[in-house]
């Protein structure tokens, strides 16, 4: 076969385009072959709520709160882990909520690895994520409250895109955790108010735009805080 | 008969009879256009396919020139960027000591002294809590790994011969978590490493 210049020309471009047609379609393939895994893993353990976790799951996926890899290394720690079902289904039922209420899971996911990697008794690990999941709502409600919106939501206040948004939640709310997790009381306002204080400090710049941290600072009171605390421990 | 005569005689004629036929010209120009589409052979799928691909010649320098360009492009910001991303020198810390900020972005070390210990690992947020390998090379007890991290906070423990150990000295702050104890480095940032 004779090669000519206009032939190699040619398989270039075709080459091109093909690339272009994988880098289109690959990443939709790529993030439901997790997804698909996760659903495997589901059913095979039985897990009663699998349809409602798997839709959370393909929300946070689509909005961007949950990688498809973290979806199914958690699923897949998880149902091997030892412990009751019950308390597997209700770690799992707490991150789908979760996500139902567009708030972020990254943390929280984090935790549950954490703990089955130090053989922590998964009714702890479950009773802590529980508590963190509150905690978050808790803090988005005092944001809201505050007058600090998500994405054009309410009016009169400030308005953070979604992912500043949940950088903001995320972070106060684990601050509070571990304050609550390292034996601080929630009534010790100042003390609770310090932890978010030097969280969203060392964060302000890099991670979370100094604006949010500032704008949060000004806006949330100690008492605040300590309600948020003492709310998710109820 | 002069040549002028002629050539008026000629002229006249040719004005009667466009003005006796004038209204056959209305609508000529979209009459000629229309049945010459129609007589314009029809394309395949395929010749459709072809000329967007290969259109002719100058298209094809014009493909090559874009790919070439952008080819160019990714070369030029991999060469200014890569380099700055994937450290391969080996920094000479105290122990302790972050080199994130001083020699490249995004690169940390972790030390521990363990000179009994015949295996350390490090595990951790960046990790999803797998054990990631620290070494001691010049066997003088102190443990060793080299970590590229983004900005950001990530909370770590070292596990020397399978027993956890959460307060690292070099540590940006320490946690409680499920009863033990977590160090914290923040990556990046004000109050950070780099």
């Amino acid at each position: 076969m004779k090669i000519t210049r206009r032939s190699i020309g040619r398989i270039v471009v075709s080459l091109t385009v093909l690339l272009l047609v994988c880098s289109w379609v690959a990443p939709e393939s790529l993030s439901q072959a997790p997804l698909a895994a996760v659903e495997d893993l589901l059913r095979s353990a039985s897990i009663p709520s699998t349809d409602r976790i798997l839709t959370a799951f393909q929300l946070g996926i689509s909005e961007g709160t949950l990688s498809p890899d973290s979806a199914l290394l958690l699923t897949d720690r998880l149902l091997q882990s030892s412990g009751l079902q019950s308390d597997k289904e209700t770690v799992l039922l707490t991150l789908t909520t979760t996500l139902e209420l567009a708030l972020p899971v990254e943390r929280l996911i984090d935790k549950v690895i954490e703990g089955i990697s130090r053989r922590v008794a998964l009714s702890a690990i479950r009773f802590e994520i529980e508590v963190r999941a509150r905690l978050q709502a808790g803090v988005r409600d005092v944001l809201f409250s505050k007058g600090i919106f998500v994405g054009g939501r309410g009016s009169g206040g400030t308005s953070l895109p979604q992912d500043r948004f949940d950088l903001l939640v995320m972070h106060i709310a684990d601050a509070l955790g571990d304050y609550r997790e390292g034996g601080g009381s929630p009534l010790d306002y100042p003390s609770v108010s310090l932890a978010v204080q030097q969280r969203l400090t060392y964060l302000s710049g890099s991670v979370i735009p100094m604006a949010d941290v500032e704008l949060a600072l000004a806006r949330i009171e100690p008492t605040e805080l300590g309600s948020v605390l003492l709310g998710a421990l109820e | 008969m002069n040549k002028d005569d002629l050539e008026l005689l000629l002229t006249e004629a040719f004005k009667r009879e466009v003005s006796v036929h004038s209204d056959r010209l209305e609508g000529l120009e979209f009459r000629l256009s229309e049945e010459l589409e129609g007589r314009l052979p029809k394309q395949s799928f395929a010749d459709v396919i072809r000329s967007v691909i290969a259109p002719s010649r100058a298209g094809r320098v014009g493909q090559l020139a874009v790919l070439a360009a952008t080819a160019a492009v990714f070369l030029i910001v991999g060469g200014l960027f890569l380099p700055k991303l994937t450290p391969h020198q080996t920094p000479q810390v105290r122990m302790g000591e972050s080199v994130a900020g001083a020699m490249t972005v995004g690169t940390t070390v972790f030390l521990v002294p363990a000179p009994n210990a015949s295996e350390v690992v490090l595990v951790g947020s960046f990790n999803n809590w797998e054990a990631t390998p620290l070494h001691d090379e010049d066997l003088d007890g102190i443990w060793r790994a080299e970590l590229a991290l983004d900005p950001g906070r990530y909370e770590y423990a070292f596990v020397v011969d399978g027993q956890w150990w959460g307060q690292d000295p070099a540590a940006d702050e320490t946690v409680r978590s499920y009863g033990g104890y977590n160090s914290v480095r923040y990556i990046g940032l004000a109050g950070g490493d780099a």
